[in-house]
């Protein structure tokens, strides 16, 4: 176990593409870190860059205190998962298993010892003489999870691990992956692009767009108080309403820009805690915050759609430029149906401490 | 979707069938025109020339579809096509002119599929002449359709049979040309094999000369010394061709393409000049050389390929398991390329073993020559002695078969299988 320090890393292939800028995060001992963000954000490659498998253009990194950039990714003390799992074809599970123990020249004894011993940890013990392509998916998954954990190594990497999984095989082995966590304890970076995974998996989670961190938090913290406009709507399905316009005086006025006869002025008064800021800005409210009043002949939205989820139906409602999504929890079928029919207009209520200003840039305004 | 689709789409069987089968005849047309020309038949040129016309117009006239113009002139011309075919055959075999040489086993083997193709177009265009004129019912066309699908199928596969088969014969006729030769007593150039003659003595007799051993030792030596010498080089280069980006990359492996296409006779002389320069006429070292060179090109381009195929992960893997790059190569490439190594291996080793003219030229003593070499001096002596020749020849074709036969299982691709998610 150790911690381990991106200070101000940078990855550039050549002068136009920078896959990495100025990351800087500090992981502490023990803890799971999830880096999430779409394709092509540099997550994979931040994490290649710490199992030493990429070379670092700009900047630190450094495990356990002391700095890596320079050593072979053998003498990291790192194990890592990988997204096609990279089982060696010609090995049984049981080599695959003691491979990196053996090359660090460990006893054979001790070699067994720590084999079983994962093997009984991931519930292997009968597929030790198979070889890889006689498991499936999930069990290879084990496998190479197995193989990360059997060095006991410093930190533990997993690039996507179980995006090749079926759904029901993924929930299963995310829960068992939290699991095992809290059983070992072992500082864990994790690389993915979902965001339930990076929500139920993460003590913290590191949002990147385009090479960049958006957010480095707890992963409630990124959802609830999100560092700006791309948190906010990468995070959460769906995700966050974000409503362009402009405030002054305590109260936000939605830019509506209605070209017809649908709609009207749309203002929303802001907490206390907001009530300094004026010019444009956009205002981010989370769909299960949005409550709905249905049934008023003149309310203001017009409902555009609807998904009935069972557990929830997701409104989806309009006015004017400005379209909002509502979800609304524990729909009985009379409500069902008066939402979901098109002819309803429907006003919306909206808690002030639920509300997020962002200004021009999408950075969060926090006036607390 | 009209209701009579059936009897739109419906062809009955047998005249399908003569269709295939009718491509079969029509080469067969063709490889008889062939021979009345070499024997400058002219007569039975013109018999096979009709024949061909025959056989053609039966083809074009049953269509892949049931015709939309139907008429009773067709079926009169399939008919008389069939007939006519019919009759061309024993006109052909029979027919008497001045360089008559009596009926071969070649004759037989070409006109007879056409005789029982014009039957079969015969019967089944008598069979079906209310589907030529289109008077055909529409439940007919429904039953007819079920029996096309049915053994429509294996009709076309024994038709295909046929045809592999004959490639196949032709394919190793040569080697059993010579295994014949082998076994006929005396020297003569085949033509009067009979089982109970058969006879060893040509083998022993190889197997008696000191030479021989000496050549196989010769061969050996060459071809495993340039297969090593050759795998050696191959293996690091293809995994560097295939593993990293560098400059001249491409332009590298294209070079070794191009210089794959010159023939053989061409870099004759340079490598004679080099060669020489080196000293190394006359020696197995100048040998190996060149044949691994030779045989580089297609090695690395071979093993480039397999390369490609086994997923960076595992090396990403190993090297985070604890290796160095010296190891990830021993343990996981070696191991995962072995069928690409020996299919590689058996490459330059077939290379060397088989490779005459570079052999010819650098060596001059009697005492080095490889096999095939010391094969052609045995023919070039003032007697040619066939029957030892051949012999000769299955003995040196024995270890390349068995080296085959050991590898096979090697060259069966899949070992990469189930690495990666799947």
């Amino acid at each position: 176990m150790a911690n381990v320090n991106f200070d101000n890393v940078w990855k550039k292939y050549d002068e136009d593409s920078i896959a990495v800028k100025e990351l800087s995060i500090q992981v502490n001992r023990g803890e799971f870190v999830v880096l999430v963000g779409p394709s092509g954000c540099g997550k994979t490659t931040s994490l290649r860059m710490l199992a030493g498998l990429e070379e670092i253009t700009d900047g630190t990194i450094s495990i356990g205190g002391a700095i890596v950039n320079d050593l072979a990714p053998k003498d990291r003390g790192v194990g890592m998962v990988f997204q096609s799992y990279a089982l060696y074809p010609h090995m049984n599970i049981r080599d695959n298993l003691s491979f990196g123990l053996r090359m660090q020249g460990m006893s054979n004894d001790q070699v067994s010892g720590r084999v079983v011993e994962a093997a009984e940890l991931l519930g292997l013990s009968e597929y030790l003489e198979r070889l890889p392509k006689h498991l499936s998916g999930g069990q290879r998954q084990r496998v190479a999870l197995g193989r990360a954990l059997v060095r006991q190594p410093a930190v533990l990497l997993m690039d996507e691990p179980l995006s090749n999984l079926d759904a029901k095989l993924r929930n299963q082995m995310r829960f068992e992956l939290r699991r095992l966590h809290e059983e070992l304890g072992t500082t864990t970076i994790y690389v993915t692009h979902d965001q339930i995974e990076a929500m139920t998996l993460a003590d913290r989670i590191v949002v990147m767009n385009e090479g960049r961190m958006q957010q480095f938090s707890e992963p409630l913290e990124a959802y609830h108080n999100p560092a700006n406009t791309f948190v906010a709507s990468f995070l959460g399905t769906p995700p966050m309403n974000l409503i362009y316009g402009e405030a002054m005086d305590g109260v936000f006025r939605a830019k509506v820009k209605n070209s017809g006869k649908e709609g009207g002025e749309l203002e929303i008064p802001l907490p206390e805690r907001l009530s300094n800021f004026s010019g444009d800005c956009t205002l981010g409210i989370r769909p299960e915050n949005v409550a709905l009043e249905i049934g008023k002949q003149d309310g203001k939205f017009s409902i555009s759609g609807s998904e009935q989820l069972g557990s929830e139906t997701i409104v989806h409602l309009k006015l004017g430029e400005v379209r909002i999504a509502a979800v609304w929890h524990r729909p009985g079928p009379d409500e069902n149906w008066r939402i979901t029919s098109r002819e309803n207009r429907v006003d919306i209520i909206i808690e002030g401490k639920d509300i997020r200003l962002f200004d021009n840039n999408g950075d969060a305004i926090n006036n607390e | 979707m009209r209701a009579d689709v059936a009897s739109l789409r419906w062809t009955p069987l047998g005249l399908q069938s003569t269709r295939w089968f009718g491509w079969i005849s029509l080469f067969s047309l063709m490889i008889m025109f062939a021979f009345a020309w070499m024997r400058n038949d002219d007569y039975g040129m013109k018999i096979v020339i009709v024949a061909i016309l025959c056989n053609s117009t039966i083809i074009y006239l049953v269509p892949e579809d049931a015709p939309e113009h139907r008429a009773s002139s067709r079926l009169s011309l399939f008919i008389s096509c069939s007939v006519l075919l019919m009759l061309s055959c024993p006109i052909f075999l029979f027919h008497r002119d001045s360089t008559f040489t009596g009926i071969t086993l070649i004759d037989l083997w070409t006109s007879l599929p056409v005789l029982l193709v014009s039957i079969l177009s015969f019967l089944s265009g008598i069979k079906s002449w209310r589907w030529f004129v289109g008077k055909h019912t529409q439940s007919e066309a429904i039953e007819g359709l079920s029996r096309s699908r049915k053994h429509g199928p294996r009709v076309l596969q024994i038709s295909k049979q046929i045809v592999l088969l004959h490639l196949g014969l032709f394919a190793i006729l040569p080697p059993l040309w010579t295994l014949m030769l082998s076994l006929t007593p005396g020297n003569s150039l085949g033509g009067d094999f009979k089982i109970s003659s058969i006879t060893f003595e040509h083998y022993e007799k190889i197997m008696g000369m000191d030479r021989f051993w000496v050549w196989l030792r010769n061969s050996i030596i060459v071809s495993v010394g340039t297969t090593i010498f050759g795998l050696s080089i191959a293996f690091p280069a293809a995994y560097g061709f295939s593993r990293y980006r560098f400059h001249g990359r491409k332009l590298g492996l294209f070079v070794f393409l191009i210089v794959q296409m010159f023939p053989g006779a061409l870099i004759l002389v340079p490598y004679f000049i080099v060669m020489k320069g080196f000293g190394l006429l006359n020696s197995f070292i100048g040998l190996m050389l060149a044949y691994s060179v030779t045989a580089l090109p297609l090695c690395v381009w071979l093993m480039k390929g397999f390369f490609d195929t086994i997923p960076i992960e595992l090396e990403e893997a190993a090297r985070v398991d604890g290796c160095s790059q010296l190891q990830v190569f021993i343990h996981i490439i070696f191991p995962l390329s072995l069928p690409a190594v020996a299919i590689t291996c058996l490459f330059s080793f077939l290379a060397a073993w088989n490779e005459f003219l570079l052999a010819l030229t650098f060596l001059s003593d009697t005492d080095k020559y490889t096999m095939p070499v010391g094969i052609a001096s045995m023919v070039s002596e003032t007697q040619p002695y066939w029957g030892d020749f051949a012999a000769a020849s299955i003995l040196v074709s024995l270890p390349v078969v068995l080296l085959f036969i050991t590898f096979q299982r090697y060259l069966v691709d899949g070992m990469v299988a189930g690495s990666v998610k799947g």
